[in-house]
């Protein structure tokens, strides 16, 4: 674990003129870590993971992709990730099948998008919706083609934005089961953002805790809860947010 | 009352939309623009139409016939000029009219009708223009069948005589070719709605452009899309060549749908000699086969060019509803300025033919303008402006791809707070 994943430094974003998106960050990632973000609403946990993704560009500071930097060759930088979005969507009238097809098609070619298809639905189960139109679809049933999508792309760092929310309990439990499963076997580093403490605590190597678009607090779940005096995560995330807002 | 509320959110949110507000300024002020361009084209025509000299040829020196132009020459304000040839007063003035030989006799016999030969010249191919020029000569046969009869009680003193008919055939010199009437409405009328066509169809895909993109961002796929390997621009590529080729679908169903319109329109046949033509062979028999091409091209041109603006306006809305607001505006400027070529025409210098390179629509009819007027350099300073253009375009939005802007929209203070309302 000593190659660096991610490297955010002094990372700010802006909105507008002044609405601040995150706050002079820095944090770093291992290459094949589980690295969970956590904090508040409007924390800065979306705008940090599409900084990171090259959707969305730095006011100041730098982040960079297994060395590459991402504002300067973001096309480089997304050959070695794959990202789900917050709010992850999937054309309407395709059907799930054709969806995955699709945005695997922009990976792979031949047997190696076939296989990876093929992949992307056995991850995503969904039986014979699969070859229904996405509209048909159910919020969950969307959230699951999109997750597994992106993993069966096995990109070198997943990124993935609340990647269970929406979810009922045993697919989120199987879905959690699938990113522990990849990062193990295929050596994928994750990068995730969650608001499920039990989530984060099962999942993850290290976690960052996000307020109000600064890092209050980086660690493994069990320094954070032993440094909190705290018995789960859940305690640890109230009694940082209550520091933090005494801080502010 | 709920529905109040109803409607007033509904309102609310279309008033405080950004994409409605601007798309009003935009169509006011452009229509604003049309109007008055159209307004100084009218007025010319106007003028011109008013204070053109009439040349007449007089095959015959009789003293009806000398009363008769006295009277003429009285009427419009001195604006008679009497040629030794129809050629030479059409060349001169414009327009010309013959007295035939045995125009006396004819006027003064009760069963002969009286003809005159009159013939104009016409270097436009504005609607306004040409339907100025060709009226002159309705309006000259029109007064000397009301002078006529003036002239023959003056000239032989007896009372005054009924109307007769005078009936008037007429040539019309396009630039140099001499052409009939029936001709010549084709042309103008072809070469006049042909940008109207095109930029309609320009519209239309501009709109399909945005859609594709909004409808995208709406669908939640877009920002994962954004994520992959791909280039920026080939995304942006691949909208317009989609939107285009749904356009021509439209456009070919939109042909079709107006060929059965026209119903018998292939059967509409023109004399031209003592051969029977149809209007489509004549056009192109007239206007060389390149005209095609050059449609066509302006048409791909056309479709690359209003591919970008649609992309460059769903890359900044958030939501389709946004798109079509901010887009119908731009459809209507584009069918402004088929309207605008169509009504004012365009003269054959360099600013009318960076103008179409602009705009794209007025291509074939520019083309027109350089065949005829002989000023082949016109097309080409117009083809260079259009390509210029698209490259542009295309940039500007594949720039705007690697922006914040494709990711967050539009960013307007009132804006936000209308979008966070809804
Ligand atoms: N498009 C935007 N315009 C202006 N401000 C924004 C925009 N997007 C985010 N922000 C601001 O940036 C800050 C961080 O937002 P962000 O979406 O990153 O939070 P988050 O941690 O992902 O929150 P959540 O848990 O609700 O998803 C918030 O204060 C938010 O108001
Ligand atoms: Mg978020």
């Amino acid at each position: 674990m000593d190659e660096q994943a991610v490297v955010v430094e002094k990372l700010v974003k802006i909105y507008g003129r002044s609405s601040i998106g995150v706050d002079n960050l820095s944090f770093t990632v291992n290459s094949r870590e589980i690295y969970a973000l956590v904090g508040p609403n409007g924390s800065g946990k979306t705008t940090t993971l599409r900084i990171i993704s090259t959707l969305l560009k730095p006011t100041s500071g730098s982040v960079y992709v297994y060395g590459v930097n991402v504002v300067r060759e973001p096309l480089r930088v997304r050959s070695m990730i794959n990202y789900l979005p917050e709010e992850a969507g999937a054309y309407r009238d395709l059907t799930g099948l054709d969806f995955m097809k699709f945005m695997l098609s922009l990976r792979f070619s031949g047997r190696e998008l076939d296989k990876a298809v093929e992949e992307a639905a056995t991850i995503a189960d969904l039986g014979n919706y699969l070859r229904k139109p996405v509209r048909t679809y159910s919020k969950g049933m969307k959230r699951i083609l999109a997750v597994s999508t992106v993993l069966a792309s096995k990109p070198k760092l997943l990124i993935l934005d609340e990647p269970t929310t929406g979810l009922d309990v045993e697919r989120s439990l199987y879905v959690r089961d699938m990113i522990r499963k990849y990062n193990n076997q295929y050596g994928i580093t994750v990068l995730l953002s969650s608001h499920n403490m039990l989530e984060v605590e099962y999942l993850s190597h290290r976690v960052g805790v996000l307020y109000k678009g600064k890092l209050i607090a980086e660690g493994t779940p069990e320094e954070l809860k032993k440094s909190a005096g705290a018995v789960n995560l859940e305690e640890v995330f109230m009694k940082l947010k209550k520091e933090g807002g005494v801080v502010k | 009352m709920t529905i109040v509320q109803l409607v007033k959110r509904e309102v609310k949110a279309f008033i405080k939309n950004p994409g409605f507000i601007i798309g009003l300024i935009l169509m006011i002020s452009v229509y604003g623009i049309l109007g008055n361009i159209t307004g100084m084209a009218v007025e010319s025509a106007t003028k011109e139409f008013t204070e053109a000299n009439i040349g007449l040829v007089l095959e015959e020196d009789t003293r009806l016939v000398k009363e008769l132009v006295k009277l003429l020459n009285t009427t419009t304000g001195g604006r008679i000029r009497v040629y030794g040839s129809l050629d030479e007063a059409i060349s001169e003035a414009e327009v010309g009219v013959v007295i035939p030989a045995g125009f006396t006799e004819n006027a003064t016999s009760l069963n002969k009708s009286v003809v005159l030969r009159g013939g104009v010249r016409v270097t436009t191919f504005s609607l306004t223009g040409a339907q100025a020029r060709t009226s002159l000569l309705v309006v000259v046969s029109s007064t000397i069948e009301r002078l006529l009869p003036l002239a023959i009680s003056a000239t032989y003193n007896v009372s005054l005589q009924p109307q007769k008919p005078v009936l008037m055939s007429s040539n019309i010199l396009f630039y140099d070719k001499k052409i009939s009437q029936e001709e010549f409405l084709s042309i103008t009328a072809f070469i006049s709605y042909t940008p109207l066509l095109v930029s309609l169809i320009l519209g239309i895909n501009a709109t399909y452009a945005a859609q594709l993109v909004a409808v995208e961002k709406v669908e939640k796929a877009f920002e994962m899309l954004l994520a992959q390997p791909i280039r920026r621009r080939n995304i942006v590529l691949a909208k317009i060549l989609g939107a285009s080729i749904a356009s021509i679908l439209f456009g070919a169903v939109y042909l079709i749908g107006m060929l059965m319109f026209i119903g018998g329109g292939l059967n509409i046949t023109t004399t031209v000699g003592t051969e029977q033509v149809s209007p489509i062979t004549m056009i192109i028999g007239f206007l060389g086969p390149e005209m095609l091409g050059v449609i066509v091209s302006s048409l791909v041109i056309g479709l690359i060019f209003s591919g970008a603006i649609g992309v460059i306006i769903g890359s900044m809305v958030s939501d389709e509803r946004i798109a079509g607001v901010l887009v119908t505006p731009v459809m209507f400027i584009f069918i402004g300025v088929g309207f605008l070529t169509m009504i004012t025409g365009l003269s054959p210098n360099p600013a009318s033919a960076v103008l179409a390179g602009l705009t794209i629509a007025s291509l074939p009819y520019i083309y027109a303008i350089s065949l005829f007027s002989g000023e082949t350099f016109l097309i080409i300073y117009s083809i260079i402006v259009a390509a210029g253009v698209c490259s542009l375009l295309i940039y500007i939005a594949s720039t705007i791809f690697n922006k914040d802007i494709v990711v967050l929209g539009l960013r307007i203070p009132w804006g936000r707070k209308a979008r966070e309302r809804m």
